[in-house]
């Protein structure tokens, strides 16, 4: 099968290559193992020539026992002679105790003695035991003579006594060469034993594998045989090129099979990674979670005691501490806005937590007042306006943050803005100042949650003190309700004996008039008269006010309530400087309402004028105080009517008599506005206002039917208008 | 009638009691030779001890030590404790080792050397281990006739006395001796024996007898035809032809006889320091004999 062919058939072939290494293999195993056999020859012969070299030097020595013991020359020749005509032994020699050399003989090399024994018995140790040194030559072979001494006492030369221990004495040293020449030649014919086996076993190897590789194809190429013949290909692919493709077929399947477990081992180490660093996430966001409950546990803790009382300052120290320790931050901070005379809202601290291990390290933590517009940290004020929170690292910041939280030594921070009422009150902060932290969404949430506890004790706080106002104001009401019932009781007191006065004037002053017309008694008469008329009118009004002399509804001109309601507040004007200007048309059609419940809006809405100018001038120098009242008839729209909420269908015709109440006073922001209808609600100071002015005022407003609108700027002032609808049957007069 | 004849014997009995001895055997090792002469001598002294008293009610005390086994100070101490009435040491080590005792009676065997054991002391016997010089050719020549001339080796200072005393007893015999000092002398006066005497005789000295040495008087025998006469049995497996030693049996009667004598009031004086055996015997290496073509006329 082997056919002259054969190289260029199995050259680049897997199968052949195969082939070569598996020969290559045998003849290395071969020779390793020839090499090991021979290793072994040369150890057993080594043995050998040991054995042999201490064997003969012993029997040497223990023969010439007596002669070395003697020093007799003669005697001991003989066995040496018999030694030395061994063929391996190059010399012998005997020495004695003194190393000196008592008889040697050596065999010449080339007409000289290849060994000095002086020199060889000098060089060897005084030891007992038979020694072995191997030169180039030969080996050496050094045996101790003996002889014993048989007893210790005389008694003991009678007994042979077997237990005895005989000493032994050193008496000389036969010495023992043997030729190396030996050993070479046994190594040279065991190394040629090793090349000649090798080549046989490589030989018998290639044997071997050529009849195992034309066994396994001996089949497939037989079938291929057939196939081709079958269809008529005549050309022969030998066994060789059969077993490497086979090889080769199976070579390129096997390595697409270790692709396959090397992308799949790829996948595997994917999904490990993955996992191991889902694993490293979740085990983050469950500290973060078990810190957000340490948190939220001090939150409710500090909640609880917040509920228990109502002083937040205590309850906010003992929960930003208690913060501090649970969270393991640098710093806990609570800030308070407040606007300075610039207009710049200034973020003061209210109070801290720090950190001992921050204490310590810092020396200057820097605990100055923050202010967002000349540090440049408006977007901050931005978000906190927003309810929004902000965090990060002082490296994500802008360059004027960063630079100020770097020059703090503050590394990472998170601020949570206390709300009030949807108003931002300050900030709460958290900062580190050793590490950089990707603030993880629950503890912002626990954050967040302790800002609100803050906005919340705030608010209840302002609550509290604002109820404490309602409660005084609710207090001068009645009092003020009390006042006019003792009013109105004096005035019926009062009225009796004012009745009789005035009858008694009306008498005097017609006698007067008809005896005295020009005396003065006639004319003090008349005052008399003139004055309790006054007093009278100013008794009808506290009746009226007090409520006691309430005519219940009937038709009448308004202009007499306004006038009514004017009576009062005109001396009390000019008193306070105060420019009353009336414009009150008498032409107006009667109208079905309650006269004093009419005048008592008047006189409310000439009160808080008076108090709203008054209070602008305590601020402006200079200012003149004008309060304008007008009643007039005027035609609206439908527009008009329904842009104060008004029903076109209560206006005949759109008809409407408006009061108007305007003042040059404080005026009212947004917020004042729409909460001064609010009952109890108040700008004044306490004791100064009762809260229940405007909010009686639109009670009795709604009551008649009527209905009210303001305008009001702050720093301008205000304009009240009440708008009376005029009903079908209503009449002109 | 019976009952003094009663209180005579009860009488007797508690007297005899005090007659029972007590024996301290030393031994020098506990090795062969030494046991087999202790057994012997036990054998012997329940022979030859007073037989006054009743053995069966109060035996003689014989107690045995061995110095190769234990520890000597404690064996001093037991001994003393024992205040044995006689003590038999057996053994050189074994005099040696009573030479402090000197209230005692000591009587020794198998010392081949006692004289610088004894030292003038009065309560030291023993029996002679070995046969004089006369009673060793006397039984060569009983054996082997027609020896004349003997060659001996010997140390002056060791046997010196002994091949003295042979020079000037022995009467058939001319004895040709020759002093050595050191056992590497041995072989060069062998050479100067070659040719001059009709046997060699061992002399029990520890400085011509060694592994060597005697190895150098068997070849010489063998080399010159001529018998070795040894003191002891053990050198006829070495090569000797005759060895003529003291029967043991013989030494242990004597020794239990002086025991006897002593302990019944003998004056060791009067015993002196030492005593013959008195019976030897001889053993005969015949493949020795007859590769040296020696006819042994008794045997035949």
């Amino acid at each position: 099968m082997v056919s002259v062919s054969l190289p260029k058939q199995i050259r680049g072939s897997f199968g052949a290559k195969l082939l070569s290494v598996m020969i290559f293999l045998i003849a290395a195993l071969t020779m390793l193992f020839h090499l090991f056999l021979a290793q072994l020859q040369r150890s057993s012969h080594n043995q050998y020539i040991t054995n042999t070299g201490i064997a003969m030097a012993r029997v040497l020595a223990e023969s010439i026992t007596l002669d070395v013991f003697a020093e007799n020359l003669h005697g001991m020749k003989a066995p040496v002679l018999a030694i030395f005509n061994q063929d391996d032994v190059l010399g012998v020699a005997v020495f004695n105790t003194n190393k000196e050399l008592l008889y040697s003989r050596q065999k010449e090399e080339n007409g000289k003695e290849s060994h000095s024994w002086q020199q060889m018995i000098q060089s060897i140790g005084p030891a007992h035991p038979p020694q072995l040194t191997e030169t180039e030559e030969a080996f050496v072979f050094r045996h101790p003579v003996f002889y014993s001494v048989s007893a210790e006492r005389e008694e003991d030369l009678y007994f042979s006594n077997p237990e005895q221990m005989l000493d032994a004495e050193n008496i000389g040293y036969v010495v023992l060469a043997l030729s190396v020449k030996g050993k070479q030649g046994h190594m040279q014919e065991a190394l040629s034993h090793t090349v000649f086996s090798t080549i046989v076993f490589l030989l018998l190897g290639v044997l071997l594998i050529s009849l195992v590789v034309r066994r396994i194809t001996s089949p497939l190429s037989s079938l291929l045989r057939k196939v081709r013949a079958s269809a008529g290909i005549q050309d022969h692919e030998d066994d060789f090129d059969l077993l490497s493709k086979t090889f080769d077929s199976q070579f390129n399947e096997l390595r697409e099979t270790f692709t396959v477990i090397n992308v799949l081992k790829e996948k595997l180490e994917k999904t490990n990674r993955d996992l191991a660093a889902d694993i490293a996430m979740r085990q983050q966001v469950e500290a973060a979670l078990r810190k957000r409950d340490h948190i939220l546990a001090a939150v409710n803790h500090a909640t609880a005691k917040l509920l228990e009382s109502n002083e937040w300052i205590p309850f906010i120290k003992e929960m930003v501490d208690e913060l501090g320790h649970q969270w393991q931050v640098g710093a806990i901070r609570v800030m308070k806005h407040h606007v300075d005379a610039d207009g710049d809202v200034i973020a003061d601290l209210q109070h801290e937590w720090i950190s001992e291990e921050v204490r310590a390290s810092i020396d200057n933590l820097k605990r100055r007042n923050l202010s967002y517009s000349k540090l440049g940290f408006e977007s901050w004020l931005e978000c906190f306006q927003k309810g929004e929170m902000v965090s990060g690292n002082s490296d994500d910041m802008s360059p004027a943050v960063r630079s100020w939280l770097d020059d703090r030594g503050v590394k990472s921070i998170a601020l949570a803005p206390i709300m009030v009422e949807k108003k931002c009150w300050g900030f709460m902060s958290s900062a580190t100042f050793d590490r950089r932290v990707d603030w993880p969404e629950p503890e912002l949430d626990a954050l967040q949650a302790a800002a609100r506890i803050i906005g919340a004790a705030v608010h209840r706080e302002d609550m509290t003190r604002e109820l404490e106002g309602k409660r005084a104001q609710l207090a001068h009401a009645g009092r003020l309700t009390a006042m006019g019932e003792m009013a109105s009781g004096m005035a019926h007191e009062i009225n009796q004996p004012l009745t009789v006065i005035n009858l008694s004037a009306d008498a005097c002053a017609s006698y007067f008039k008809k005896n005295e017309p020009e005396s003065p008694e006639a004319e003090a008469s008349e005052d008399i008269r003139l004055q309790v008329k006054k007093i009278a009118r100013i008794i009808d009004n506290m009746r009226v006010f007090s409520g006691r002399a309430s005519g219940g509804m009937k038709f009448l001109n308004p202009a007499y309530p306004v006038q009514d309601a004017l009576a009062f507040f005109r001396v009390q004007f000019r008193a306070h400087k105060i420019d009353l200007q009336e414009d009150i048309s008498e032409d107006l059609p009667e109208v079905k309402t309650e006269a004093q419940k009419f005048e008592q809006i008047v006189v409310n809405f000439l009160s808080n004028a008076r108090y709203a100018v008054d209070k602008r001038a305590e601020t402006e120098d200079g200012l003149v105080r004008k309060v304008v009242v007008r009643l007039f008839h005027r035609t609206l729209s439908r527009e008009q009517i329904t842009s104060f909420g008004g029903d076109p269908e209560f206006f005949y015709s759109g008809q409407a008599i408006v009061l108007e109440v305007q003042d040059n006073g404080t005026g009212m922001d947004d917020t004042v506005k729409s909460r001064c209808l609010e009952p109890f609600f108040t700008t004044k100071d306490v004791g100064e206002g009762t809260g229940l002015g405007l909010s009686v005022t639109h009670g009795l407003v709604r009551e008649l039917g009527f209905y009210l609108a303001m305008e009001s700027r702050p720093d301008e002032g205000s304009i009240f208008r009440v708008f009376i609808p005029v009903k079908q049957g209503e009449h002109h007069v | 009638m019976k009952k003094v004849i009663f209180a005579i014997t009860l009488c007797f009995c508690i007297v005899s009691t005090a007659a029972a001895y007590d024996i301290v055997v030393v031994k020098s090792r506990s090795a062969g030779p030494y046991e087999e002469m202790d057994r012997l001598v036990r054998a012997a002294l329940l022979q030859e001890l007073p037989a006054s008293g009743q053995k069966s009610i109060q035996p003689h005390s014989i107690t045995s030590f061995s110095l190769g086994e234990e520890d000597l100070p404690a064996v001093t101490e037991r001994i003393q404790a024992a205040s044995p009435d006689l003590i038999v040491a057996i053994g050189s080590k074994a005099l040696q080792f009573t030479e402090k005792i000197e209230q005692t009676p000591i009587v020794y065997l198998l010392v081949p050397a006692p004289e610088k054991y004894v030292n003038n002391r009065d309560n030291v016997t023993g029996v002679r281990f070995g046969l004089s010089a006369q009673s060793q050719f006397n039984q060569l020549s009983r054996y082997i006739p027609g020896i004349k001339r003997v060659g001996v080796i010997y140390d002056p200072e060791r046997t010196g006395d002994l091949v003295h005393q042979a020079l000037f007893t022995l009467t058939d015999h001319e004895l040709v001796a020759l002093p050595a000092n050191n056992p590497r002398d041995v072989p060069a006066l062998l050479k100067q024996l070659q040719g001059r005497v009709d046997a060699l005789w061992l002399v029990p000295d520890l400085t011509v007898i060694n592994s060597v040495t005697l190895e150098s008087y068997i070849h010489f025998s063998m080399e010159n035809k001529i018998p070795v006469l040894a003191f002891a049995e053990k050198y006829l497996d070495k090569g000797a032809a005759i060895a003529v030693t003291v029967d043991k049996e013989a030494m242990a009667e004597m020794a239990a006889q002086v025991v006897s004598r002593i302990v019944r009031g003998a004056d060791i004086k009067a015993i002196g320091s030492v005593v013959e055996a008195g019976r030897g015997k001889a053993v005969i290496n015949r493949k020795i004999t007859a590769k040296l073509n020696i006819v042994l006329t008794w045997m035949e």
